[in-house]
């Protein structure tokens, strides 16, 4: 039997619970993959307009950053949050309907709270691919420092290549969560 | 690592859990200290667990390492 077929039957003999919830570990990358998107797009949509309008070294930028790193940060936090108690509900509902559906008591799943290996090894891989773009961001920082640019180049560089590599690295994360580690 | 399956290693867990006593895959990962969706990912060839859980694995199943894991041939 290929790994294929025994998942196929772990869904109909009844030793597994079908409903495979997210891990801890998931459910925090896609929180904070959320809120560093929303800050993103929040910077660059205050930033770039200000950029058409005037001088580059009369633009207004360290406030936004700051909230946009705000949002990053507190959005995470929340957006965790919600995303537990989200499971928490999913988990009682989906152990009412199969109690409904099977006629018998089925136990609620204990809900994890904890990371385990498997979000370790994973959290691991995809923070090296993060890395290696703040890396890469701090290179076009010196860059840009050494070729005297404005610090408000300097800023947003790192600001922007920070962002995208932590948007990669969780898509990396994402990705060996759903297709194997 | 990535990939279709991340690993060449084949197991077979789900149908040494029936085995056992029909263990769920939330029994067996409490048994291993690991989450069920981690027990999951191992079954469906997505994860390779480490040495030391490949043997905490087999001893709750009470069946010799290779009897729960094997590798193809073919491959170095």
């Amino acid at each position: 039997m290929n790994a294929t077929d025994e998942n196929t039957a772990d869904q109909t003999d009844g030793l597994a619970d079908p409903r495979e919830p997210m891990s801890y570990g998931e459910r925090n990358v896609w929180a904070s993959a959320i809120a560093v998107a929303i800050s993103f797009v929040f910077y660059l949509a205050v930033i770039i307009p200000r950029l058409l309008e005037g001088p580059i070294d009369q633009i207004s930028w360290v406030t936004p950053m700051l909230w946009a790193i705000g949002i990053s940060i507190v959005g995470t936090i929340v957006l965790s949050i919600l995303m537990a108690i989200g499971s928490e509900i999913g988990g009682a509902i989906s152990s009412s309907v199969r109690s409904a559906l099977t006629g018998r008591t089925v136990e609620r799943e204990a809900p994890v709270h904890a990371e385990d290996v498997r979000d370790k090894d994973i959290s691991a891989y995809g923070e090296r691919v993060t890395m290696m773009g703040m890396s890469f961001a701090m290179l076009v920082a010196l860059v840009l420092a050494m070729m005297h640019a404005n610090t408000f180049w300097i800023g947003s560089a790192m600001f922007v290549i920070g962002s995208v590599s932590s948007l990669v690295g969780a898509g990396v994360k994402i990705h060996a969560y759903r297709r194997g580690f | 690592m990535g990939g279709k399956r991340a690993t060449r290693v084949t197991n077979q867990i789900r149908a040494l859990r029936a085995e056992y006593g029909d263990m769920t895959q939330a029994a067996l990962a409490r048994e291993i200290g690991v989450t069920r969706q981690t027990v999951i990912a191992i079954e469906q060839g997505k994860y390779s667990p480490s040495l030391e859980m490949a043997f905490q694995i087999a001893r709750v199943l009470r069946v010799p390492l290779d009897d729960v894991f094997g590798y193809p041939d073919g491959g170095t």
